[in-house]
């Protein structure tokens, strides 16, 4: 049985609603995309999505919002499988950052929501969140700030240190919260405060003075040191106590936060990893990373960015498929994960893209930690369908003393790593200028 | 018949009164950014009635898709202009590729955009 054919006059009513619906779509504030599963294909997309990731949308080759979002969401085709049979939302206000590197004119924050609509339809919704990020950035310091006086917390100590960070003053609290004496701690830098670090690791305590005595005050959490029992998650205040005297210039105020630290870390790791390589996201490293920048470049440090870039991996992908190519992947960042330092930051900002932000660290420094990256995934050989093979990669290498922002030494390195690749790939190459200061010293 | 590339001047000239012959979409916008000039084949393209699109803020309340840097805000830095760009339509809600040409000259008060489907 065929249905009746729609009257004449319900077809102008109905094709006013339909106008009036995609204009509606049209100025709707919020991007939206509905695509095919598994394939990704775009079925449909606003306007706003080509208002807000405009660059994005004119670089894309094929129809899949997989390749449309490679470098912003690099893990958006795992999170839908990693959701199937589980929830109907994939994320709920993921942020995500694009900037100049995607054609962007500025910086711009994204948050971006996933849901599936069935067995086989994805629907992504975009909003512009960059005003509230900015925001954000600007009250987080505060919000610590706020947050470790007011929560609830246990024991809590104070001492004093001289202009150099070394301890002059022990208090009873101290000894309470951490079992160390008078006798074992006046005379030492506070940084034994912190326990002991590998070796070659970063000591931030300096850094954290003079951000003390410029800003009157640094606030950080982090495990700290116990006599003869295992270190508590704690915040610590450094404040400027009274600058005019050499021996009493800082003093340091440490709050045991170890009730809390399970929540923190959660939270953290929910919102800042990456889902496939469990690096950190390419949001966490734009936030972190600009907050490093400034951090150098107030403390007139080096910031060194490392680029790494798998080599061939789009060959490995076509060959094998994406699950192979998933794999190799985490094969990648565990293998750079165990080369690393300690304070490294190692985070996965594109499709096979990683970044590693390491303060405090000399052009030379950078060198020889991507010379030992390149290295070990030259000789780790990763599990391929037809046998083990090595996955190389190419680095490119921006170290700047005291750098102007995160932006240009990204940029920096990427011109590196494009010279990297063209000279070859499995190689390590220095942005202009830093390769004669690394000679040079 | 118009052509998609015939010079900037002779486009100015012509298109405010012949637009509806052009095998291509054109916008026309006021100084204001107001929709002076819709032709039918960008009507049809856009699935957006002439009607309803006249006299509308066309960055804001018609095609927010060119509502950046690409394409409004070059006629805000340019006062001459005559530029082609790559650019991708939401036309009904699918991606389209396109060309845009736009034009702007102090001469003519009113600016277009011109639509071409690849």
């Amino acid at each position: 049985m065929t249905p009746d054919p729609t009257p004449l006059a319900d077809i102008g009513a109905l094709e006013q609603e339909l106008e009036s619906l995609r204009g509606l779509l049209y100025v709707a504030p919020v991007g939206l995309i509905h695509c095919e599963l598994p394939s990704g294909r775009v079925a449909l997309m606003n306007a706003e999505v080509m208002k807000r990731v405009a660059p994005l949308v004119l670089a894309w080759d094929g129809d899949s919002v997989f390749d449309l979002f490679r470098e912003i969401l690099p893990d958006l085709r795992v999170a839908v499988e990693l959701s199937q049979d589980k929830s109907n939302l994939v994320f709920e206000n993921r942020r995500v950052f694009l900037d100049a590197r995607q054609g962007s004119d500025r910086p711009v924050w994204l948050s971006v929501t996933a849901r599936r609509t069935g067995p086989d339809g994805l629907l992504l919704a975009l909003t512009d969140v960059t005003a509230e990020v900015e925001r954000e950035l600007e009250l987080r310091r505060a919000s610590a700030w706020i947050g470790a006086l007011v929560h609830a917390t246990g024991a809590h100590m104070t001492c004093i240190m001289d202009a150099r960070g070394v301890i002059t003053q022990w208090t009873p609290y101290a000894e309470r919260l951490t079992g160390f004496g008078a006798a074992d701690m006046v005379g030492k830098p506070y940084s034994v405060l912190f326990g002991p670090r590998e070796h070659g690791a970063h000591d931030p305590s300096g850094e954290r003075l003079n951000r003390a005595a410029n800003a009157g005050w640094d606030l950080d959490d982090g495990l700290l040191a116990r006599k003869n029992q295992a270190p508590v998650y704690a915040s610590t205040i450094v404040t400027a106590h009274d600058m005019s005297s050499d021996h009493a210039a800082f003093a340091l105020v440490a709050r045991d936060m170890s009730g809390n630290q399970e929540a923190i870390e959660k939270l953290r790791s929910s919102t800042v990893r990456d889902q496939l390589t469990g690096t950190y996201n390419r949001a966490f490293f734009f936030l972190e990373g600009e907050a490093q920048a400034i951090r150098c470049k107030a403390s007139q440090m080096h910031l060194s960015i490392i680029l790494v870039d798998l080599d061939n991996f789009k060959t490995i992908n076509d060959r094998y498929g994406h699950v192979v190519g998933d794999q190799v992947l985490r094969h990648a960042s565990a293998v750079l994960r165990r080369q690393l330092r300690g304070d490294a930051f190692l985070a996965r900002i594109g499709g096979e893209e990683f970044t590693v932000l390491v303060p405090d660290c000399s052009p030379q420094e950078a060198r020889s930690i991507a010379e030992r990256l390149r290295r070990s995934l030259e000789e780790e050989a990763c599990a391929l369908p037809d046998g083990p093979r090595a996955v190389t990669a190419s680095f490119g290498i921006a170290s700047r003393r005291a750098p102007e922002s995160l932006e240009v030494c990204l940029q920096a390195a990427d011109r590196a790593l494009y010279q990297a690749k063209h000279l070859g790939r499995n190689r390590v190459c220095l942005a202009d200028g830093d390769e004669a200061r690394a000679q040079g010293n | 018949m118009l052509e998609f590339n015939a010079p900037r001047s002779s486009l100015l000239e012509t298109l405010p009164e012949n637009h509806d012959s052009a095998g291509f979409g054109v916008i026309g916008i006021d100084g204001a950014a107001r929709v002076r000039v819709y032709n039918h084949f960008e009507a049809r393209l856009a699935g957006l009635s002439v009607e309803r699109t006249l006299g509308k803020h066309l960055f804001e309340e018609v095609a927010p898709c060119m509502n950046n840097f690409m394409v409004a805000q070059r006629f805000v830095d340019a006062e001459e202009l005559d530029e082609q760009i790559d650019f991708v339509f939401t036309l009904k809600m699918a991606p389209r590729r396109v060309r845009l040409r736009l034009l702007a000259s102090t001469c003519s008060p009113l600016r277009f955009i011109l639509v071409q489907p690849q």
